[in-house]
């Protein structure tokens, strides 16, 4: 995927910068009380070895419960300002397609209407917002480990960067298999009426094949998680022993960190895969809807507003000229020019087909 | 985003509840609790 790309998704998320960061900081401190727990677990259990009063271990018990309702506040908040991001979010590019589609063909148009833009405004949060909330949840979690115990601390840190670095071409892999095997499926039908019945048979054991491919790709990532999250924590019980600590309330937090861990991971690999998948689904259009994202900021950066419509355009839409001035918030100069001298003075060319583009891609396109 | 006033509303109040609560727990818990002479922070972290 193009480093481009994704900058382009991530200033649409930036865009509205009061629901990024309103989710963003709920959804932290959301993960921080909840990484808490297994530190007021550890706290429980050493006053409760201690002997003190019952009063002071419900009062502990309370301040638990106080925390995990206060963690469950934060995050009804980051649910509803996420739902209320992505609407927002969905809107621009459905708008920002509806303007600049250069494809009106209702066939054309039927896909990303439907199910592609939502794909891509899924896209753009995953990317964006959903990647900084699991990056960070994990790393909270690690540093209540660290706090803990700094080895254990090093070793996890080092297992989640492995674990990831994993990951990434093997989902990447797997992605290009399910794509080849897509292939493969239309092929069969193209085939099924093939007289020789052996080449039906080969495109069967190729996809036979790819699916052994991917059965062994799997398999790594399920045993990588396994490895990490269930075989690792029973391994700290041997480092305790090793170590001679009687602190219990500490390895009783360790085990909850583990458990807690597993989800922001679950969900980072989550993001990647789903990502790769929803971007693909967009790949007929995807173009489209970049380059009307790139045109809409220009367009609102015009420092002097000159814009140029092509002579040709015999009965221009009055209505057209009046929503370029409104879409780029300035007094934009019109002119009217079929001379490609003049064309290169303005920012921007309103084509025959009432498309807006910068002056660079108007004379690409001419040759 | 007119259409969704409502759910702005939600919004807001609930930030609001929600920063007054973690007030309270974060009095409580740095100053307004005491055990044996330590409050829970302390305790936390020793």
């Amino acid at each position: 995927m193009n480093q481009n790309r994704i900058k382009i998704y991530w200033n649409l998320a930036l865009e509205h910068p009061l629901f990024f960061f309103n989710a963003y900081l709920s959804a932290v401190i959301t993960s921080y009380l909840l990484a808490l727990q297994p530190k007021f677990l550890k706290v429980f259990i050493n006053e409760a070895t201690r002997g003190v009063l019952d009063s002071h271990l419900f009062y502990i018990a309370i301040f638990m419960l106080a925390s995990l309702f206060l963690a469950f506040l934060f995050d009804t908040i980051q649910v509803t300002t996420s739902m209320v991001f992505r609407v927002a979010i969905e809107k621009k590019l459905r708008m920002l397609h509806y303007k600049y589609s250069k494809n009106r063909d209702l066939k054309d148009a039927s896909f990303p209407i439907q199910r592609g833009i939502f794909g891509l405004t899924e896209f753009t949060l995953m990317t964006s917002l959903e990647l900084m909330v699991s990056l960070t949840n994990i790393a909270i979690v690690l540093y209540f480990i660290f706090t803990s115990s700094q080895m254990i601390g090093v070793v996890v840190l080092l297992m989640v960067i492995s674990l990831i670095s994993v990951t990434f071409p093997l989902i990447k892999k797997i992605g290009n298999i399910s794509k080849k095997k897509e292939e493969i499926k239309s092929m069969l039908l193209s085939s099924f009426n093939h007289p020789d019945e052996n080449v039906y048979e080969d495109l069967l054991n190729k996809i036979e094949y790819l699916e052994n491919i991917r059965f062994r790709m799997e398999t790594v990532l399920v045993f990588s998680k396994f490895f990490i999250f269930k075989v690792s924590p029973t391994l700290i019980i041997f480092y305790y022993i090793f170590t001679n600590t009687k602190d219990f309330g500490e390895l009783a937090s360790m085990f909850l960190y583990f458990a807690i861990l597993h989800q922001p991971i679950t969900k980072l690999i989550g993001i990647i895969k789903q990502s790769v998948s929803f971007f693909s689904q967009a790949e007929i259009f995807k173009d489209e809807i970049e380059d009307a994202i790139i045109i809409e900021k220009k367009l609102l950066d015009i420092p002097y507003g000159l814009v140029c419509i092509e002579a040709s355009l015999d009965s221009i839409r009055c209505s057209r000229i009046e929503q370029l001035r409104e879409l780029s918030k300035k007094s934009v100069q019109i002119y009217f020019s079929s001379s490609k001298e003049e064309i290169n003075k303005s920012d921007f060319v309103l084509t025959r087909d009432f498309q807006l583009m910068t002056t660079a891609k108007f004379i690409w396109n001419q040759k | 985003m007119k259409n969704l006033n409502n759910v702005f509303f939600y919004l807001n109040v609930s930030w609001i509840f929600a920063l007054v609560l973690i007030l309270f727990f974060l009095y409580f818990f740095n100053v307004g609790y005491e055990y044996e002479g330590s409050t829970l922070s302390e305790i936390f972290n020793r």
